[in-house]
């Protein structure tokens, strides 16, 4: 039988030095699928090169990490709590749609400030609201969040859907009208956000009685519940707070790099990645603003592999390694393996 | 005593530390050996380190120093594997039998796991030999779960025979039996030993430990403390050994407690006609009683009469279906633990981790969480120098053993724990503390600060309202005893109590 054995007094320093091994083993590991995929040494080398070095790829993954992240800081609170929602997903779509039609379809004129800031807002509502929901069927009905913000996911995909196809169609294809350049923002704007939301997340969870409460909530619900804390108000709280980020994920996605949409079944899912960034950072929210960077930087990747000529399962294939090798690297420096 | 040490011992183990990653050491340099054909009881209190002793010497547990010699040979036993393959074997706690095998099938596996390849066929005749010669009574064709604890013991001792281990080892093996089944144990284990097995026989039971071994080791903070001849050992010696010395006479401390005259104060908890009824079946049936300030009431009776549901209704956590709960005058039937806890009351439950402790945090976070909530100064955004002052005065208030504010609350020890439970609770000062087992599983110094730190506070003029199954501890401390019952309350009694009339009752 195979034993893991926690080692114990194992430093921060040396999970970190762990997981930036992993990575590079996993990256190796990437380039070797490549090359069985057909492309030479040099290409596999090139498109790593790029995807780290060059001022456009770099870009692309600062304004992708933007939604990943405001998704996955969110959760990260959500998590603490054991709200394991996964409504992000959903969240970020409707935040798009939001800011979409405030911004190319509501008619309002927007100082550069306004036109920042109000989809923002209305994203993150809008979010918040989505979030709501989850919560009070947990709380009023007992419906276990998975489910209902699964579910939750699909029917805001329809309802995407027909906003896209129907009334927000421009043309012959299923495609909407674009943000005006002026309200577009430039992608070092968007790790600017992320980075804001993260310290104040940060701050709210290790500095106030919230996190506490949230903290203390989702390691030990009855203890919380003893010594106070109201269960019903950890959740709304926790479900809100997730549901806003995630919304405004959706905004900086419009804002930053997406711009207009088209039907909902070629959207890559940055409200799942960020499921993924949260529970890669162990809930903390300041690895989980690191772990979007790194996890945008691995999709970034895959494109450029796919455009240089590597089929879409070894992508995917490619991807999975890095993820796993640095999530193998950190679990040995944790543990011990023994057999038993 | 001359014969013994001419012996040659089948089993010794010399110098064994073990020090677990949280840092505590639960073995201290032990030296212990088995001679062959003799019954060796481990006696000490929860948490002196017998159950670590033994795991080091069968390979579970790695020790840090030390050395295993078997049959005069130095062994290097790094998994349990070995142990069976040498000749140890481990009874543990809980015996593992696989629920969805059969008893054959189970003690083929182990079987083969010791490197002994047989056949299913063949297990069973080997256990119908087995049962011949040591009346070890179990059917091979019997699921594993439909086998009583006693049972599980008997085919865990048969994989022993099987296996001809030279020392058998059994983790508590009375703690879940009945008594016929305890005494039936003890009787096989002295036959086992007769026919030259070394028998290691872990116990908390002074009194077990003179019935059945040869020689008694006592272990206490995980050294080794005495080593008896069981012909010649007093009860008191043994105490002495366990607890160390002076601790003996705190029987009879709070003899001398002032008797506290009531009807004059104002009831603190008042419960009027409390009905708790759980799937459809009545746990607590029209409870009524009350709690005076400077009074520590106890509620005695036998664990799963409906102590639990009261306990949690009265914190909040349970809302009862007919009755009323009132806390210093407020009525609080339907109001839930944080308002309680904002009238003044303070909870010690009874289980440490996970209810009145958050596992995996800090010491300083579990002071913090419970005391931002009520009136304490600490606002929404969290001052957490502040917080490593109330931490430091609380560690101080009962002397709790730790490193400071940042150790893991995992890392203390149960005792420690409910020191800093009843310091963080007393430190909020509460008009009133409701508390369960707030003695169990600790050692009996350790169980006689937290007595003495009730009754002090019960002199600062809190209201207890304990619930115990330590009949003995109520006797002890309380002002007043409520019996319970089935749900039902058999009794009130008063200092100075009769033990034999509340016994009575709790058996109504």
């Amino acid at each position: 039988m195979l034993l893991l054995e926690e080692r114990g007094g194992v430093s921060r320093l040396m999970v970190i030095l762990g997981a930036v091994t992993g990575v590079l083993i996993g990256f190796s590991l990437a380039v070797l699928l490549t090359l069985i995929a057909g492309v030479s040494l040099a290409g596999a080398l090139n498109a790593l090169a790029y995807t780290y070095a060059s001022g456009p790829a770099i870009a692309s993954i600062l304004a992708l990490s933007g939604p990943i992240a405001c998704s996955a800081i969110g959760l990260t609170v959500a998590y603490r709590a054991r709200l394991i929602t996964i409504a992000s997903e959903g969240q970020v779509i409707a935040g798009a749609i939001a800011a979409l039609w405030l911004l190319a379809y509501s008619g309002l004129k927007m100082g550069p400030l306004e036109g920042f800031m109000a989809p923002l807002l209305l994203s993150g509502l809008l979010g918040a609201t989505i979030g709501f929901l989850v919560a009070l069927l947990k709380v009023k009905l007992h419906v276990n969040e998975i489910l209902s913000s699964l579910m939750i996911n699909y029917i805001i995909l329809v309802v995407a859907n027909y906003i896209i196809g129907g009334p927000f169609r421009e043309g012959p294809f299923a495609i909407t009208r674009s943000v005006p350049h002026e309200y577009r923002v430039s992608y070092i704007i968007i790790p600017a956000v992320t980075g804001l939301i993260t310290l104040l997340l940060w701050f709210l969870m290790s500095r106030t009685k919230l996190g506490l409460a949230v903290e203390a909530y989702g390691k030990a619900p009855r203890a919380a519940e003893t010594y106070g804390y109201n269960p019903s108000r950890i959740i709304f709280s926790v479900a809100l707070i997730s549901g806003f980020t995630a919304g405004i994920g959706g905004a900086l996605m419009i804002l930053g790099f997406q711009y207009s949409m088209s039907p909902m079944s070629v959207f890559p899912g940055y409200g799942y990645m960020g499921v993924l960034v949260a529970w890669l950072s162990a809930n903390n929210p300041l690895a989980a603003f690191a772990a979007s960077l790194f996890i945008s930087s691995i999709a970034v990747y895959g494109r450029l592999l796919q455009a240089s000529g590597v089929p879409l399962g070894y992508v995917l294939g490619a991807q999975a390694l890095i993820v796993l090798s640095a999530l193998t690297a950190v679990t040995l420096v944790k543990y011990r393996v023994r057999w038993l | 005593m001359i014969a013994v040490t001419e012996r040659k011992p089948v089993l010794e183990a010399r110098g064994i530390t073990v020090v677990y990653p949280n840092g505590v050491a639960a073995n201290v340099d032990v030296n212990f050996k088995v001679y062959e054909g003799e019954i060796v009881a481990l006696l000490g209190e929860n948490g002196a380190g017998k159950s670590t002793l033994v795991r080091a010497v069968a390979g579970i547990v790695r020790p840090n120093r030390g050395e295993v010699y078997f049959q005069g040979r130095k062994v290097a036993i790094s998994n349990y594997s070995e142990a069976l393959r040498l000749g140890i074997y481990l009874v543990s706690q809980s015996p593992h039998v696989f629920e969805t095998l059969t008893v054959a099938e189970d003690v083929g596996l182990t079987l083969n796991r010791a490197g002994v390849k047989v056949k299913l066929g063949e297990v069973e005749k080997l256990l119908a030999s087995a049962s011949l010669e040591y009346d070890v009574k179990v059917s091979p064709r019997e699921l594993g779960w439909r086998l009583s604890m006693g049972e599980k013991q008997r085919v865990e001792i048969a994989k022993a025979l099987l296996l001809n281990s030279k020392v058998i080892m059994l983790d508590e093996p009375t703690t879940h039996l009945t008594p016929v089944e305890a005494s039936s144990l003890l009787d096989m284990l002295r036959r086992l030993a007769s026919k030259g097995k070394g028998i290691v026989f872990i116990t908390h039971k002074i009194g077990e430990a003179m019935e059945v071994a040869d020689r008694i080791v006592v272990m206490r903070g995980g050294r080794v403390t005495g080593e008896f001849n069981a012909g010649n050992v007093t009860r008191e010696s043994l105490l002495e050994a366990m607890f160390g010395s002076g601790s003996i006479n705190f029987e009879g401390e709070f003899k001398s407690r002032p008797l506290k005259e009531d009807g004059s104060r104002a009831p603190l908890i008042d419960v009027e006609d409390l009905w708790i009824v759980e799937y459809g079946v009545p746990r607590v049936k029209g409870v009524t009683f009350s709690v005076r300030e400077g009074e520590i009431v106890g509620v005695a009776g036998v664990a799963g009469n409906g102590q639990r549901e009261l306990f949690e209704a009265l914190i909040g956590l349970r809302k009862p279906v007919r009755g009323r709960v009132r806390i210093s005058g407020v009525d609080v039937t339907s109001l839930g633990p944080g308002e309680r806890v904002k009238l003044g009351l303070a909870v010690i439950p009874e289980e440490r981790l996970g209810w009145a402790l958050v596992p995996g945090l800090s010491v300083k976070f579990n002071v913090a969480f419970a005391l931002a909530s009520v009136n304490s100064g600490l606002g929404f955004i969290v001052d957490w120098a502040k917080v490593d002052r109330i931490t430091r005065e609380v560690i101080g208030l009962t002397k709790v053993k730790v490193a400071g504010g940042d150790a893991p609350v995992n890392s203390l020890s149960g005792g420690n724990m409910q020191r800093l439970i009843i310091a963080r609770e007393l430190f909020r000062k509460p008009r009133m503390v409701i508390a369960m087992n707030p003695t169990g599983g600790l050692d009996y110094a350790t169980s006689v600060e937290v007595r003495k730190l009730i009754v002090k506070a019960s002199g600062e003029g809190a209201g207890f309202l304990i619930i115990s199954e330590d009949l003995g501890e109520l006797l002890e401390i309380s002002d007043r005893i409520i019996v319970m019952s089935r749900g039902s309350l058999r009794g009130e009694f008063r200092r100075p109590f009769n033990f034999d009339s509340i016994a009575r009752s709790m058996a109504d």
